[in-house]
């Protein structure tokens, strides 16, 4: 093998920790709170994207968006790979790997969230019973009976 | 709460020869939340005809047509179309169902704000598996159809009442389905979008599907061929 490997006591890994660990606390801090915004924003529309799929036949995988279910797969297995593999300080020590590789633990994090939450609201009885869900802006324009709601 | 009155003009058009039951529901029986809804619903419901269900608000109208589209579970009864059980179905005979045999129009519309009009559009599209190239030609007939041209890139949430109406409209008539099934869908809508509902749901029967909408609407109630009044012991023929 040309290059040592670091290994988790070696001089290098701490020093690589002890320069990010301060960054990474904020870092999981600011991104804690961006991913619950996202999911608080995206759970609505999800719900109402869910139930409507649903009335319409289609099934829990296509429902969900295999798009989604690739980035949730790979944001779970690559900080797993990059942390845990065979060459744990490789990939994080590439400024290029180690923003991918966060940015898909953010986006398995986000659709990890996102999905039961709006899982549940659809699976909620009355959102059942109403399926689709209900806007909560009702637009007053042309074909509305105006004074009704 | 005080009942509203029953409506006073019922016209009942000539029924087929030989009516033919399609969608049959036997004692149904509903709980939510621990009160009960209603029981002993039983009736059936003809290929090409329209029903209107109504009934006070609350009694339980939107469950039952979710329950009748299996898009909600009754606690007991049995629901069957063309002498097959409906009711413990799952999976993929479920999906089967809903892609193929029941379209619903929904009290609020069923759209999702943030997609544009082609977008929840093409949902129903893309369950029927109609393939891509000829997606935007059914879509517009359809729009157009409906009176709706020129919205096809707007989102749903910049539309109007009577537009995500006719929006929703176009999406059933691009499901194709065999049971229609419309929860107040002329609610809050001016008389020509309700004429225009009127006239999709009486196509849609004229061509041969079960239309049940439960309604409060005398126009909806007036163009119906069955008139039945929903209680929490059951469904009763309205006069």
């Amino acid at each position: 093998m040309g290059r040592a490997l670091a290994r988790p006591s070696s001089p290098q890994w701490r020093a690589w920790r002890s320069q990010t660990v301060v960054t990474l606390w904020f870092s999981a801090l600011l991104a804690a709170a961006m991913i619950c915004l996202l999911v608080w924003s995206s759970v609505r529309s999800r719900a109402r994207s869910l139930a409507v799929h649903r009335a319409h036949g289609f099934s829990p995988f296509r429902r969900h968006g295999r798009l989604l279910a690739v980035v949730a797969a790979l944001g779970g297995t690559a900080p797993l790979i990059a942390f845990f593999g065979p060459h744990p300080m490789a990939v994080p020590d590439i400024p290029l790997m180690r923003a991918i590789t966060t940015g898909l633990a953010l986006a398995a994090a986000f659709a990890l969230l996102a999905w039961p939450a709006a899982v549940w609201c659809e699976r909620r009885p009355g959102a059942r019973a109403r399926s689709a869900g209900g806007s909560t802006v009702r637009h007053r324009l042309e074909g509305d009976v105006h004074g009704s709601s | 709460m005080a009942r509203p009155e029953a409506p006073t003009t019922i016209r009942r058009t000539a029924a087929p020869a030989t009516p033919r039951p399609r969608l049959v529901v036997s004692d149904l029986y509903a709980v939510r939340s621990g009160r009960e809804l209603w029981r002993n619903v039983s009736a059936a419901f003809d290929a090409g005809t329209t029903t209107s269900i109504w009934g006070p608000s609350g009694v339980g109208k939107s469950t039952l047509l979710a329950c009748l589209g299996l898009l909600d579970t009754v606690t007991s009864g049995t629901i069957t179309l063309d002498g097959d059980e409906l009711t413990r179905t799952r999976g993929r005979t479920r999906r089967h169902l809903h892609r193929d045999v029941f379209g619903f129009l929904f009290q609020d519309h069923g759209l999702v704000d943030d997609w544009t009009v082609a977008k929840n559009l093409d949902v129903a599209l893309v369950a029927r598996r109609v393939p891509r190239r000829q997606r935007a030609g059914r879509r517009s007939a359809a729009l157009r159809r409906v009176g709706l041209d020129g919205v096809r890139t707007t989102k749903a949430s910049r539309l109007s009442g009577g537009e995500r109406q006719r929006v929703a409209l176009a999406r059933l008539l691009l499901h194709e389905p065999r049971v229609v099934l419309a929860d107040e869908p002329t609610a809050s809508l001016d008389d020509a979008n309700a004429e225009m509902v009127v006239d999709v749901l009486r196509a849609f029967a004229e061509g041969g599907a079960v239309v049940v909408v439960a309604t409060h609407d005398e126009r909806v109630i007036t163009a119906s061929d069955q008139v039945l009044e929903l209680a929490g012991t059951g469904l009763h023929e309205a006069r």
